[in-house]
Protein backbone atom coordinates (compact mmCIF):
# COMPACT_ATOMS: atom_id res chain seq x y z
CA UNK A 1 0.00 0.00 0.00
CA UNK A 2 1.07 3.58 -0.47
CA UNK A 3 -0.68 5.37 2.34
CA UNK A 4 -0.03 8.82 3.68
CA UNK A 5 0.46 6.84 6.88
CA UNK A 6 3.20 4.46 7.94
CA UNK A 7 3.60 1.95 5.07
CA UNK A 8 6.40 2.70 2.57
CA UNK A 9 6.35 1.48 -0.98
CA UNK A 10 8.18 -1.80 -1.45
CA UNK A 11 11.70 -1.28 -2.68
CA UNK A 12 12.41 -2.80 -6.09
CA UNK A 13 15.48 -4.41 -4.61
CA UNK A 14 13.34 -6.42 -2.20
CA UNK A 15 12.97 -10.08 -3.17
CA UNK A 16 10.00 -10.51 -5.45
CA UNK A 17 9.40 -6.82 -5.88
CA UNK A 18 10.69 -6.68 -9.44
CA UNK A 19 8.49 -9.60 -10.38
CA UNK A 20 5.44 -7.76 -9.12
CA UNK A 21 3.28 -6.53 -11.95
CA UNK A 22 1.48 -3.20 -11.91
CA UNK A 23 -2.04 -3.56 -13.20
CA UNK A 24 -4.29 -1.06 -14.89
CA UNK A 25 -6.62 1.14 -12.87
CA UNK A 26 -8.58 4.35 -13.26
CA UNK A 27 -9.47 7.19 -10.90
CA UNK A 28 -13.21 7.67 -10.28
CA UNK A 29 -15.15 9.98 -7.98
CA UNK A 30 -15.75 8.25 -4.66
CA UNK A 31 -19.22 6.77 -4.17
CA UNK A 32 -20.78 5.75 -0.87
CA UNK A 33 -20.91 2.15 -2.08
CA UNK A 34 -17.05 2.18 -2.15
CA UNK A 35 -16.77 2.71 1.60
CA UNK A 36 -16.82 -0.98 2.68
CA UNK A 37 -13.98 -1.66 0.21
CA UNK A 38 -12.05 1.40 1.42
CA UNK A 39 -12.25 0.06 4.97
CA UNK A 40 -11.41 -3.44 3.72
CA UNK A 41 -8.28 -2.14 2.01
CA UNK A 42 -7.25 -0.42 5.23
CA UNK A 43 -7.88 -3.60 7.21
CA UNK A 44 -5.57 -5.57 4.90
CA UNK A 45 -2.67 -3.50 6.18
CA UNK A 46 -3.58 -2.30 9.65
CA UNK A 47 -5.78 -5.15 10.91
CA UNK A 48 -9.30 -5.17 12.31
CA UNK A 49 -8.84 -2.81 15.26
CA UNK A 50 -6.93 -0.31 13.11
CA UNK A 51 -9.76 -0.46 10.56
CA UNK A 52 -12.35 0.19 13.29
CA UNK A 53 -10.56 3.38 14.31
CA UNK A 54 -10.15 4.32 10.65
CA UNK A 55 -13.89 3.87 9.98
CA UNK A 56 -14.71 6.14 12.95
CA UNK A 57 -12.16 8.68 11.79
CA UNK A 58 -13.58 8.57 8.23
CA UNK A 59 -17.08 9.37 9.51
CA UNK A 60 -15.70 12.31 11.49
CA UNK A 61 -13.39 13.73 8.81
CA UNK A 62 -15.55 12.96 5.77
CA UNK A 63 -19.15 13.23 6.90
CA UNK A 64 -19.17 15.45 9.98
CA UNK A 65 -16.77 18.24 8.97
CA UNK A 66 -17.99 21.78 8.33
CA UNK A 67 -18.08 21.37 4.54
CA UNK A 68 -19.51 17.93 3.63
CA UNK A 69 -20.49 19.09 0.12
CA UNK A 70 -16.90 20.23 -0.52
CA UNK A 71 -15.30 17.05 0.79
CA UNK A 72 -13.59 15.71 -2.31
CA UNK A 73 -12.38 12.10 -2.58
CA UNK A 74 -11.57 9.59 -5.24
CA UNK A 75 -11.39 5.86 -5.70
CA UNK A 76 -8.88 3.95 -7.79
CA UNK A 77 -10.74 1.13 -9.52
CA UNK A 78 -9.61 -1.85 -11.56
CA UNK A 79 -12.96 -2.67 -13.12
CA UNK A 80 -15.23 -3.06 -10.11
CA UNK A 81 -12.40 -3.66 -7.64
CA UNK A 82 -11.29 -0.80 -5.40
CA UNK A 83 -7.49 -0.73 -5.26
CA UNK A 84 -6.83 2.71 -3.82
CA UNK A 85 -8.37 5.92 -2.56
CA UNK A 86 -7.58 9.49 -1.66
CA UNK A 87 -9.81 11.50 0.69
CA UNK A 88 -9.47 15.18 1.50
CA UNK A 89 -10.62 17.22 4.43
CA UNK A 90 -11.72 20.80 3.65
CA UNK A 91 -10.81 23.59 6.07
CA UNK A 92 -11.25 27.36 5.99
CA UNK A 93 -8.04 29.39 5.91
CA UNK A 94 -7.39 33.10 6.01
CA UNK A 95 -4.55 33.99 3.66
CA UNK A 96 -3.40 37.60 3.46
CA UNK A 97 -6.90 38.91 4.26
CA UNK A 98 -8.79 36.48 2.02
CA UNK A 99 -10.83 33.57 3.28
CA UNK A 100 -10.40 30.46 1.13
CA UNK A 101 -11.27 26.79 1.34
CA UNK A 102 -8.22 24.56 1.55
CA UNK A 103 -8.15 20.80 1.04
CA UNK A 104 -5.69 18.47 2.75
CA UNK A 105 -5.26 14.85 1.68
CA UNK A 106 -6.14 13.12 4.94
CA UNK A 107 -6.23 9.47 3.81
CA UNK A 108 -4.35 8.04 0.85
CA UNK A 109 -3.67 4.38 0.07
CA UNK A 110 -2.79 2.33 -3.02
CA UNK A 111 -2.57 -1.46 -3.24
CA UNK A 112 1.01 -2.58 -4.07
CA UNK A 113 -0.07 -4.19 -7.34
CA UNK A 114 -1.13 -0.71 -8.51
CA UNK A 115 1.74 1.27 -7.11
CA UNK A 116 2.32 3.51 -10.14
CA UNK A 117 -1.22 4.84 -9.88
CA UNK A 118 -0.74 6.74 -6.62
CA UNK A 119 0.36 9.59 -8.87
CA UNK A 120 -2.98 9.55 -10.71
CA UNK A 121 -4.89 9.96 -7.44
CA UNK A 122 -2.62 12.76 -6.30
CA UNK A 123 -2.87 14.45 -9.73
CA UNK A 124 -6.68 14.39 -9.50
CA UNK A 125 -6.49 15.93 -6.04
CA UNK A 126 -4.32 18.80 -7.29
CA UNK A 127 -6.44 19.24 -10.42
CA UNK A 128 -9.73 19.42 -8.53
CA UNK A 129 -8.68 21.45 -5.48
CA UNK A 130 -7.69 25.10 -5.85
CA UNK A 131 -5.81 25.22 -2.57
CA UNK A 132 -3.84 22.36 -1.06
CA UNK A 133 -2.02 22.31 2.28
CA UNK A 134 -0.24 19.25 3.58
CA UNK A 135 1.96 18.36 6.54
CA UNK A 136 3.67 15.07 5.78
CA UNK A 137 6.62 12.96 6.86
CA UNK A 138 6.50 10.22 4.19
CA UNK A 139 9.34 10.77 1.66
CA UNK A 140 7.30 9.17 -1.14
CA UNK A 141 4.30 11.41 -0.52
CA UNK A 142 6.47 14.52 -0.14
CA UNK A 143 8.20 13.74 -3.46
CA UNK A 144 4.88 13.34 -5.25
CA UNK A 145 3.54 16.55 -3.66
CA UNK A 146 6.59 18.45 -4.90
CA UNK A 147 6.08 17.06 -8.38
CA UNK A 148 2.53 18.44 -8.23
CA UNK A 149 4.23 21.80 -7.60
CA UNK A 150 3.38 22.06 -3.93
CA UNK A 151 6.04 24.26 -2.34
CA UNK A 152 7.79 23.30 0.92
CA UNK A 153 7.26 26.18 3.35
CA UNK A 154 8.67 25.00 6.65
CA UNK A 155 9.47 21.96 8.78
CA UNK A 156 7.72 20.76 11.92
CA UNK A 157 10.02 19.19 14.53
CA UNK A 158 9.11 16.68 17.17
CA UNK A 159 9.76 17.71 20.76
CA UNK A 160 9.37 15.44 23.77
CA UNK A 161 9.49 15.93 27.52
CA UNK A 162 9.91 13.16 30.05
CA UNK A 163 7.12 13.08 32.64
CA UNK A 164 7.64 9.72 34.28
CA UNK A 165 10.81 7.89 35.34
CA UNK A 166 9.53 4.64 33.84
CA UNK A 167 10.47 5.99 30.41
CA UNK A 168 14.00 4.85 31.27
CA UNK A 169 12.78 1.31 31.93
CA UNK A 170 10.86 1.29 28.64
CA UNK A 171 13.72 2.73 26.55
CA UNK A 172 16.88 1.31 28.08
CA UNK A 173 17.17 -2.51 27.87
CA UNK A 174 19.74 -2.59 30.72
CA UNK A 175 17.10 -1.12 33.07
CA UNK A 176 14.18 -3.25 31.89
CA UNK A 177 14.57 -5.79 34.70
CA UNK A 178 14.31 -3.25 37.50
CA UNK A 179 10.93 -3.06 39.27
CA UNK A 180 8.72 -0.08 38.47
CA UNK A 181 9.01 1.14 42.03
CA UNK A 182 12.68 1.90 41.42
CA UNK A 183 11.66 4.70 39.07
CA UNK A 184 9.12 6.31 41.37
CA UNK A 185 11.56 8.79 42.94
CA UNK A 186 12.38 10.18 39.50
CA UNK A 187 8.68 10.56 38.69
CA UNK A 188 8.06 12.26 42.04
CA UNK A 189 10.93 14.64 41.45
CA UNK A 190 9.61 15.55 37.99
CA UNK A 191 6.09 16.06 39.35
CA UNK A 192 7.38 18.20 42.24
CA UNK A 193 9.41 20.29 39.81
CA UNK A 194 6.28 20.97 37.70
CA UNK A 195 4.16 21.71 40.76
CA UNK A 196 6.75 24.21 41.97
CA UNK A 197 6.95 25.91 38.59
CA UNK A 198 3.17 26.21 38.34
CA UNK A 199 3.11 28.27 41.55
CA UNK A 200 4.94 31.19 40.00
CA UNK A 201 2.98 31.27 36.76
CA UNK A 202 -0.35 32.62 35.51
CA UNK A 203 -3.26 30.42 36.60
CA UNK A 204 -4.51 27.93 34.01
CA UNK A 205 -8.15 26.91 34.24
CA UNK A 206 -9.71 23.93 32.58
CA UNK A 207 -12.43 24.81 30.05
CA UNK A 208 -15.22 22.34 29.29
CA UNK A 209 -15.98 23.52 25.75
CA UNK A 210 -14.74 25.82 23.03
CA UNK A 211 -17.06 28.74 23.76
CA UNK A 212 -17.43 32.22 22.25
CA UNK A 213 -14.21 33.34 23.96
CA UNK A 214 -12.36 31.28 21.37
CA UNK A 215 -14.10 33.22 18.57
CA UNK A 216 -13.05 36.49 20.18
CA UNK A 217 -9.52 35.21 20.71
CA UNK A 218 -9.29 34.31 17.05
CA UNK A 219 -10.70 37.59 15.78
CA UNK A 220 -8.65 39.79 18.10
CA UNK A 221 -5.41 38.11 17.06
CA UNK A 222 -6.14 38.25 13.32
CA UNK A 223 -3.50 40.88 12.72
CA UNK A 224 -0.84 38.43 13.81
CA UNK A 225 -2.35 35.71 11.68
CA UNK A 226 -1.47 36.53 8.11
CA UNK A 227 -1.95 32.88 7.16
CA UNK A 228 -4.02 30.75 9.46
CA UNK A 229 -6.67 28.12 9.62
CA UNK A 230 -9.92 29.69 10.85
CA UNK A 231 -9.58 28.26 14.33
CA UNK A 232 -12.89 29.52 15.74
CA UNK A 233 -15.20 27.76 18.20
CA UNK A 234 -17.14 25.99 15.43
CA UNK A 235 -13.99 24.54 13.96
CA UNK A 236 -12.46 23.61 17.34
CA UNK A 237 -15.71 21.99 18.47
CA UNK A 238 -15.57 19.72 15.41
CA UNK A 239 -11.80 19.15 15.58
CA UNK A 240 -11.94 17.96 19.20
CA UNK A 241 -15.65 17.11 19.31
CA UNK A 242 -17.45 13.92 20.35
CA UNK A 243 -16.77 12.16 17.04
CA UNK A 244 -13.15 13.27 16.80
CA UNK A 245 -10.27 10.86 17.44
CA UNK A 246 -9.24 13.30 20.19
CA UNK A 247 -12.54 13.66 22.01
CA UNK A 248 -10.81 12.87 25.33
CA UNK A 249 -9.00 16.22 25.03
CA UNK A 250 -8.35 18.61 27.87
CA UNK A 251 -8.59 22.36 27.27
CA UNK A 252 -6.54 24.70 29.44
CA UNK A 253 -7.01 28.49 29.29
CA UNK A 254 -5.26 31.53 30.70
CA UNK A 255 -7.50 34.58 30.95
CA UNK A 256 -6.85 38.27 31.46
CA UNK A 257 -8.60 40.60 33.93
CA UNK A 258 -11.71 40.72 31.71
CA UNK A 259 -11.99 36.93 31.48
CA UNK A 260 -10.88 37.02 27.86
CA UNK A 261 -8.44 34.38 26.63
CA UNK A 262 -4.80 35.23 26.78
CA UNK A 263 -3.93 31.76 25.51
CA UNK A 264 -5.04 28.15 25.43
CA UNK A 265 -3.72 24.65 25.15
CA UNK A 266 -5.39 21.42 23.99
CA UNK A 267 -3.85 18.07 24.91
CA UNK A 268 -4.86 14.41 24.99
CA UNK A 269 -3.21 11.21 26.20
CA UNK A 270 -2.89 7.84 24.46
CA UNK A 271 -4.73 5.05 26.24
CA UNK A 272 -1.55 2.91 26.26
CA UNK A 273 -0.12 0.41 26.93
CA UNK A 274 1.83 0.42 23.64
CA UNK A 275 2.15 4.21 23.61
CA UNK A 276 2.24 6.06 26.91
CA UNK A 277 2.41 9.52 25.39
CA UNK A 278 0.36 12.63 25.64
CA UNK A 279 0.11 15.04 22.73
CA UNK A 280 -0.12 18.81 22.82
CA UNK A 281 -2.20 19.54 19.72
CA UNK A 282 -2.80 23.25 20.20
CA UNK A 283 -0.97 25.96 22.09
CA UNK A 284 -1.75 29.52 21.06
CA UNK A 285 -1.11 32.71 22.95
CA UNK A 286 -2.07 36.29 22.19
CA UNK A 287 0.92 38.14 20.68
CA UNK A 288 2.64 40.29 23.29
CA UNK A 289 1.61 38.06 26.20
CA UNK A 290 4.43 37.30 28.66
CA UNK A 291 6.58 34.21 28.17
CA UNK A 292 5.17 32.88 31.43
CA UNK A 293 1.82 32.35 29.69
CA UNK A 294 3.42 29.79 27.36
CA UNK A 295 5.20 28.12 30.26
CA UNK A 296 2.01 28.00 32.32
CA UNK A 297 0.11 26.30 29.51
CA UNK A 298 2.96 23.85 28.83
CA UNK A 299 3.23 22.98 32.53
CA UNK A 300 -0.55 22.54 32.78
CA UNK A 301 -0.52 20.15 29.79
CA UNK A 302 2.43 18.15 31.17
CA UNK A 303 0.81 17.75 34.59
CA UNK A 304 -2.48 16.72 33.00
CA UNK A 305 -0.81 14.15 30.72
CA UNK A 306 1.13 12.71 33.68
CA UNK A 307 -2.11 12.42 35.68
CA UNK A 308 -3.70 10.54 32.76
CA UNK A 309 -0.85 8.00 32.73
CA UNK A 310 1.38 9.55 30.07
CA UNK A 311 5.12 9.03 30.43
CA UNK A 312 6.07 11.49 27.69
CA UNK A 313 4.60 14.78 26.49
CA UNK A 314 4.92 15.24 22.74
CA UNK A 315 4.64 18.46 20.75
CA UNK A 316 5.25 18.89 17.02
CA UNK A 317 6.73 22.36 16.81
CA UNK A 318 6.44 24.57 13.75
CA UNK A 319 7.11 28.28 13.54
CA UNK A 320 3.86 30.11 14.23
CA UNK A 321 2.90 33.67 15.05
CA UNK A 322 0.79 32.65 18.06
CA UNK A 323 2.63 29.40 18.84
CA UNK A 324 5.27 28.74 21.46
CA UNK A 325 8.76 30.07 20.56
CA UNK A 326 11.40 27.32 20.40
CA UNK A 327 13.60 28.78 23.19
CA UNK A 328 10.63 28.70 25.58
CA UNK A 329 10.00 25.08 24.65
CA UNK A 330 13.61 24.22 25.45
CA UNK A 331 13.47 26.20 28.70
CA UNK A 332 10.52 24.00 29.66
CA UNK A 333 12.72 20.88 29.27
CA UNK A 334 11.35 19.80 25.91
CA UNK A 335 14.02 18.08 23.79
CA UNK A 336 14.07 18.18 20.01
CA UNK A 337 14.11 14.89 18.06
CA UNK A 338 15.46 14.39 14.55
CA UNK A 339 12.15 13.39 12.97
CA UNK A 340 10.38 16.11 11.03
CA UNK A 341 7.31 16.79 8.94
CA UNK A 342 7.27 19.14 5.95
CA UNK A 343 4.58 21.76 5.37
CA UNK A 344 3.81 21.97 1.64
CA UNK A 345 1.28 24.26 0.01
CA UNK A 346 -0.15 25.11 -3.36
CA UNK A 347 -2.62 27.93 -3.86
CA UNK A 348 -4.11 28.41 -7.33
CA UNK A 349 -4.06 32.22 -6.99
CA UNK A 350 -0.43 33.34 -7.55
CA UNK A 351 -0.85 36.23 -5.07
CA UNK A 352 -1.97 33.85 -2.32
CA UNK A 353 0.82 31.42 -3.20
CA UNK A 354 3.37 34.22 -2.97
CA UNK A 355 2.01 35.22 0.45
CA UNK A 356 1.99 31.60 1.63
CA UNK A 357 5.62 31.13 0.61
CA UNK A 358 6.74 33.28 3.55
CA UNK A 359 7.08 30.93 6.49
CA UNK A 360 7.18 33.78 9.01
CA UNK A 361 3.58 34.74 8.15
CA UNK A 362 2.15 31.36 9.15
CA UNK A 363 0.11 30.73 12.23
CA UNK A 364 -0.05 26.96 12.21
CA UNK A 365 -0.02 24.06 14.63
CA UNK A 366 0.11 20.27 14.62
CA UNK A 367 -3.59 20.04 15.51
CA UNK A 368 -4.41 21.90 12.27
CA UNK A 369 -2.72 19.23 10.18
CA UNK A 370 -4.18 16.06 8.73
CA UNK A 371 -1.03 14.37 10.03
CA UNK A 372 -2.41 14.72 13.55
CA UNK A 373 -5.73 13.03 12.80
CA UNK A 374 -4.38 9.49 13.05
CA UNK A 375 -2.63 10.06 16.41
CA UNK A 376 -4.39 7.67 18.80
CA UNK A 377 -5.54 9.17 22.10
CA UNK B 1 25.54 14.48 -24.49
CA UNK B 2 23.53 13.49 -27.55
CA UNK B 3 19.88 14.38 -27.78
CA UNK B 4 18.55 11.85 -30.23
CA UNK B 5 15.89 9.47 -28.90
CA UNK B 6 18.46 6.67 -28.97
CA UNK B 7 20.88 8.75 -26.87
CA UNK B 8 18.13 9.61 -24.36
CA UNK B 9 17.21 5.93 -24.03
CA UNK B 10 20.83 5.09 -23.14
CA UNK B 11 20.99 7.79 -20.45
CA UNK B 12 17.58 6.97 -18.92
CA UNK B 13 18.25 3.22 -18.99
CA UNK B 14 21.56 3.69 -17.22
CA UNK B 15 19.97 5.92 -14.55
CA UNK B 16 17.15 3.50 -13.94
CA UNK B 17 19.46 0.51 -13.62
CA UNK B 18 22.00 2.21 -11.37
CA UNK B 19 19.88 4.52 -9.25
CA UNK B 20 16.30 3.31 -9.28
CA UNK B 21 16.46 -0.45 -9.66
CA UNK B 22 20.01 -0.88 -8.33
CA UNK B 23 20.39 -4.00 -10.41
CA UNK B 24 21.27 -5.08 -13.93
CA UNK B 25 17.65 -5.76 -14.84
CA UNK B 26 17.34 -6.10 -18.62
CA UNK B 27 15.46 -3.05 -19.84
CA UNK B 28 14.79 -3.18 -23.56
CA UNK B 29 13.67 -0.08 -25.41
CA UNK B 30 10.09 -1.33 -25.29
CA UNK B 31 10.09 -3.24 -22.01
CA UNK B 32 6.83 -2.30 -20.25
CA UNK B 33 8.04 -0.27 -17.26
CA UNK B 34 4.75 0.18 -15.42
CA UNK B 35 3.09 -3.13 -16.16
CA UNK B 36 6.44 -4.79 -15.52
CA UNK B 37 6.56 -3.28 -12.04
CA UNK B 38 9.80 -1.37 -12.74
CA UNK B 39 8.35 2.04 -11.89
CA UNK B 40 6.60 2.84 -8.63
CA UNK B 41 5.15 6.29 -8.02
CA UNK B 42 8.22 7.35 -6.02
CA UNK B 43 10.66 6.02 -8.64
CA UNK B 44 8.69 7.85 -11.31
CA UNK B 45 9.03 11.10 -9.39
CA UNK B 46 12.78 10.50 -9.04
CA UNK B 47 13.03 9.80 -12.76
CA UNK B 48 11.11 12.99 -13.60
CA UNK B 49 13.52 14.98 -11.40
CA UNK B 50 16.54 13.34 -13.04
CA UNK B 51 15.24 14.14 -16.52
CA UNK B 52 14.64 17.73 -15.45
CA UNK B 53 18.22 18.11 -14.21
CA UNK B 54 19.79 16.23 -17.11
CA UNK B 55 17.94 17.84 -20.01
CA UNK B 56 16.57 21.08 -18.52
CA UNK B 57 13.01 20.16 -19.44
CA UNK B 58 10.00 20.28 -17.15
CA UNK B 59 7.64 17.36 -17.27
CA UNK B 60 4.15 18.42 -16.19
CA UNK B 61 2.17 16.29 -13.72
CA UNK B 62 -0.39 15.60 -16.50
CA UNK B 63 2.37 14.03 -18.59
CA UNK B 64 3.29 11.54 -15.88
CA UNK B 65 0.88 8.90 -17.08
CA UNK B 66 0.81 5.32 -18.32
CA UNK B 67 1.17 6.31 -21.98
CA UNK B 68 4.20 8.59 -21.63
CA UNK B 69 6.01 6.32 -19.16
CA UNK B 70 5.11 3.00 -20.79
CA UNK B 71 8.69 2.25 -21.91
CA UNK B 72 12.13 3.80 -22.38
CA UNK B 73 11.09 4.54 -25.95
CA UNK B 74 8.00 6.55 -24.97
CA UNK B 75 9.93 8.41 -22.26
CA UNK B 76 12.64 9.32 -24.79
CA UNK B 77 9.98 10.53 -27.23
CA UNK B 78 8.48 12.73 -24.50
CA UNK B 79 11.87 14.23 -23.60
CA UNK B 80 12.77 14.75 -27.25
CA UNK B 81 9.45 16.57 -27.85
CA UNK B 82 10.21 18.95 -25.01
CA UNK B 83 13.78 19.74 -26.04
CA UNK B 84 14.30 22.94 -28.02
CA UNK B 85 14.45 22.16 -31.74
Amino acid sequence: MLPSGPMPEPSPSEPGAAAQRTKKAKVHPFEKSHLPDVIGLYEEVFGKSGARDFAARWRWSQEENGFPAETLRWSLLDGERLVGFLATVPQRFRVAGHEVLVHSSCDFMVHPDYRFHGIALMREYFRACDNCVSLDDMPATIAVLKMMKAVPIDNAFRYVRVLDGRVAKERLPQLARLPEIAFLPVTWALAAYDAGRALGMPRVEQAREFDVRFDRFFSTTLEARSISLVRDSTYLSWRYGPLSPHRSRTIGVVTDGQSELEGYVVCATSPGPSDRSGYIFELHVRPGAPAKTFSALLTFACRRIRREGGHLARLHWIRSTTGVPEPILRANRFARRAHQHVLLVKFRDPALQAAAAEASRWDYGFGDAEASHSVAT
Amino acid sequence: MGSSEADIIVVVRSYMQKELLQSEVELGDETPLIEGGHLTSLQTVQLVMFIGEQYGVEIEPEEVNEDEFRSLKTIAALVKRKLPA
